[in-house]
């Protein structure tokens, strides 16, 4: 178990170097000095040479490439993501803040998506070809091609403008969290179910279900106990997509429902040009997303008994 | 093989889609960004038969010209992620060694971070727009196209056939385009489809948030932004973009769906009885 | 009690998506209890669908006509429960493929103490105890062990035996085994006629076997049906069928022996259309009459039926 886990741990650092780079990367592209942009904050101050080179030095902006990347990887490890052009506040004060919110919706959009994909799917397999599973396939293939915002919008009009059920925007608790993950997890519903749909399938023409039919055992206990878990193996190594998927969305959906997270964060950041905001988000959503998928390959470890023999080693 | 009639469906509504998108300037009752404050918000009329907008627009016209941006950018980026994709995932899996552990390094990075992310990222950085935002596609797109070729061409590299064709001496690049492509073609045309439909998707949700494509171009997304406001009174406003890209977008997926369907009914036919 | 199985009239044909495709043609047999009855045939004779038929095990495509006779309950006619009842705890399945027949994610010992609880609603405890106690019978050491272990971690005989105890843990009176050999090599032929002949001398002696090996069946069998295109061409004492066979088909079967020194059974000898009777193709010993005569199943003596005018 530790082997395999340092294993892994292994073959993703080079992934979360990588995408420290491309963060890295990403402010060096951006147009405009920011040496020049937080000395003209005011408005007001016209910087000469002398100063705008005095502050690039202070920020360590004129040592080459490499050397400011490590610097800045030192500074980025202990949270320090600097201070956002527009407002001067910490980045890391307010990521940490707005973190939570978007964890929170991330992860129940998330186990929406298992519950209601696994769920749709097995039903879909249970009933394969009839009028019931050709309807839920095409309800799943509708669930994919409905834009985010236009899903939050038909719910918001249903549930706050009609019954004043739910929240249309910011937060009041639980409840405001509910139409966000829906709309969040819809997506990923309609292709995990799909998914789900064939894997089931699969599995139920192999040989050991006739085997257990054979024995005597009654249908629900085989899909439970044996189809389950088999089915499982293959569609778990998709939900670290299925994460990025939502983690990703989750900037627009925060955005629509003004949720104080991440993501309305950095889309306020894009507005305002705050590079450093984006290149915090970029950097954040990636480890995230590098961890997220460390612990999906330790169930995937969990649940196949295959690995602990070390045969697929 | 024949279709039945409800499999054809999806082709001729994206056909019919893509015909009116290119043909909307000859369709188009009035110019689409034609400002007519004295007509504002009005109801269908004969001469506007889906009504206005809050600036006097003709919705209808607005319509039938919404699709042309991010259609055209939705193709244009995945088929340039996907000819990225094609010719560095076969270079990844047929030369192998230092070049595969290098592309697949790097198309790991691609895959770890979120697509959304990477479209906020150029979006915020290189300014909103097309040009980023088909830069960011196809920055997260190709990944997607290279992990197929690239596994298609490892299994492909050891059949008979391509052995035999090297030692007659045919070029890797003869062998690439008659032998491995075909293989390909039908996890190519289900993964295109999939993303033209997702890139569709994504550019419209920036566009809503106004980090894509930008006013006053007529595109569904931005209408259904403008009309959010008189959504109660002039629900029509938002349910005629609405649909149209829910149309479209369902049409792309239902070909990806159709054709994976008869890719595992071709691969299980052996195993029927 | 220990019923027959008696198959009357039975036809099976698969639904596919254009047309009806036809398994087994019109079937009449018996096998009698207390006997090991082979039903061998190629690959395609639909000797693999009639015996899956008795336990309800086609696929759904499969539409059965027919009535098939334990003793007064009819198999055919029975609803999901009753017939989950019956399997495994009064007809047992040995299937083929040990290598693929467990569930890979479930421990063994689970997989085999499951039936005894759902059957017969004993303790975990309890049935552990029987389990190890078969698992010892057939050959393993250590059951405790091998109760905690998976299918992957075992060797394809140990599958093959592991198998066999799945079949006949809850003791039903009849046996089917589903090609037991098919795609083993020699020493795993061997074994398996031991776990058979074991099965045989300490739990029940009702089986049938569908095969195509030959050997095997010789070995094995009291009583031997051949199949041929989904139609039963003879029916006779092992012993006889297999030295002294009567239907022309079953002599090409035996002439395709290693032993006999593997002469394949001729192919497209006749224009097909101008019989009815199936074989009539390939068959050496065609004649005008097979042209115009009604071919049925015939009784010689009472042991032994044959559907050739041969022996009119």
């Amino acid at each position: 178990m530790i082997h395999y886990f340092l294993k892994r741990v292994i073959s993703l650092l080079p992934v979360w170097i990588g995408i420290t780079i491309f963060a890295f990367f990403l402010g060096l592209v951006s147009p405009g000095d920011p040496v020049y942009l937080s000395l003209t904050r005011d408005g007001i101050t016209e910087p000469s040479e002398a100063m705008v080179n005095a502050k690039r030095a202070e920020l360590g902006l004129d040592l080459p490439y490499h050397i400011q990347y490590v610097n800045w990887i030192n500074r980025v490890i202990r949270g320090d993501f600097g201070k956002s052009i527009y407002d001067n506040e910490e980045i890391k004060a307010e990521m940490l803040r707005r973190m939570p919110v978007t964890l929170k919706l991330a992860f129940s959009a998330f186990v929406i998506t298992v519950v209601a994909g696994l769920g749709i799917g097995a039903v879909m397999a249970a009933t394969r070809d009839t009028i019931l599973d050709r309807f839920l396939r095409q309800l799943c293939t509708l669930m994919v091609s409905i834009p985010g915002f236009c899903m939050a919008i038909i719910l918001i009009a249903i549930f706050s403008e009609c019954f004043h059920l739910l929240p249309t925007s910011g937060m009041e608790g639980v409840k405001s969290f509910i139409m966000p993950s829906l709309v969040l997890s819809m997506g990923t519903i309609g292709t995990s179910a799909r998914l789900s749909r064939s894997n089931f399938i699969g599995e139920i023409s192999k040989q050991y279900v006739l085997v257990a039919s054979a024995k005597g055992m009654s249908k629900s206990f085989i899909g439970t106990w044996h189809i389950f878990k088999n089915a499982m193996i293959p569609i778990i190594t998709f939900f670290g997509l299925y994460f990025a998927g939502i983690l990703g969305g989750s900037a627009v959906i925060e955005s629509i429902f003004a949720l104080p997270g991440m993501g309305s964060y950095v889309i306020d950041a894009i507005y305002n040009r705050d590079y450093f905001i984006i290149q915090a988000f970029v950097l954040l959503t990636g480890t995230i997303y590098v961890l997220s998928n460390l612990l999906i390959d330790m169930l995937y470890f969990l649940i196949n008994p295959r690995m602990k023999q070390g045969d697929s080693l | 093989m024949k279709m039945k009639r409800m499999e054809a469906m999806p082709f001729m509504i994206l056909g019919a889609i893509v015909l009116i998108t290119i043909l909307a300037p000859l369709l188009a009752p009035f110019d689409p960004e034609m400002i007519d404050m004295q007509n504002r918000l009005s109801a269908p009329t004969a001469a506007h038969i889906l009504g206005t907008d809050s600036l006097g627009r003709d919705t209808f016209s607005r319509v039938l010209y919404g699709g042309r941006q991010s259609i055209l950018l939705a193709f244009a980026a995945t088929l340039i992620s996907m000819g990225i994709g094609t010719a560095v995932g076969f270079v990844a899996g047929y030369y192998g060694g230092k070049a595969d552990l290098l592309i697949t390094g790097i198309s790991n990075v691609f895959l770890g971070i979120p697509g959304v992310s990477i479209m906020v990222a150029f979006a915020g950085v290189l300014g909103p727009g097309m040009n980023s935002l088909l830069i960011a596609v196809t920055v997260n797109s190709w990944v997607g196209f290279s992990r197929i070729v690239r596994g298609e061409v490892m299994q492909l590299k050891h059949a008979n056939f391509i052995e035999g064709m090297k030692s007659v001496g045919a070029s890797d690049g003869w062998i690439f385009i008659r032998h491995v492509l075909p293989n390909l073609s039908d996890s190519l045309i289900i993964l295109f489809a999939t993303k033209v439909g997702s890139v569709v998707l994504s550019v419209a949700s920036l566009s809503y948030l106004g980090l894509g494509l930008q006013p006053p171009a007529p595109d569904w997304a931005i209408m259904i932004s403008d009309a959010r406001p008189y959504f109660r009174e002039h629900p029509l406003l938002m349910a005629a973009p609405g649909a149209a890209i829910i149309t479209f977008v369902w049409s792309v997926h239902a070909i990806g769906d159709y054709m994976r369907d008869k890719l595992d009914v071709n691969k299980g036919a052996n195993d029927a009885l | 009690m220990h019923y027959d199985i008696q198959m009357a009239d039975v036809t099976i044909e698969f639904a596919l998506k254009s047309k009806r495709v036809s398994a087994v043609d019109q079937v009449n047999v018996t096998f009698k209890a207390g006997k090991i009855t082979g039903v061998i045939g190629e690959t395609g004779s639909g000797k693999s669908v009639l015996g899956m038929s008795i336990l309800q095990l086609l696929p759904k495509q499969a539409c059965i006509s027919g009535t098939c006779f334990f003793g007064h309950k009819d198999l055919y006619a029975l609803d999901a429960e009753s017939m989950r009842k019956i399997r495994g705890q009064e007809i047992g399945l040995i299937v083929q493929n040990p290598n693929e027949a467990l569930n890979p994610v479930r421990t063994i010992g689970r997989q085999l103490m499951e039936p005894l609880i759902k059957h017969f609603d004993v303790s975990r405890t309890e049935a552990r105890k029987t389990v190890e106690a078969h698992l010892r019978c057939f050959g393993f050491e250590m059951p405790k062990k091998v109760m905690q272990q998976y299918t992957f971690q075992m060797s394809g005989g140990m599958n093959q035996r592991l198998i066999a105890i799945m079949g006949l843990i809850c003791h039903p009176s009849w046996l089917i085994a589903d090609e037991p050999t098919k795609g083993l090599d020699a020493i795993l032929r061997r074994s398996i006629y031991d776990v058979f002949w074991e099965i045989r001398q300490h739990y029940t002696q009702s089986m049938i076997v569908i095969t195509h090996d030959l050997f095997f069946a010789k070995k094995l069998c009291e009583q031997i049906v051949v199949m041929y295109q989904g139609e039963i061409v003879e029916i006779g004492e092992a012993k006889k069928v297999l030295t002294t066979p009567l239907h022309p088909y079953t002599k090409g079967l035996l002439m395709a022996t290693p032993k006999a020194g593997m002469t394949p059974i001729p192919d497209h000898l006749n224009p097909s259309h101008e019989s009815r009777c199936k074989f009539y193709s390939r068959c050496q010993f065609a004649s005008a009459k097979c042209k115009v005569q009604f071919v049925e199943l015939r009784e010689i003596d009472p042991d032994t039926m044959v559907r050739c005018i041969l022996y009119d």
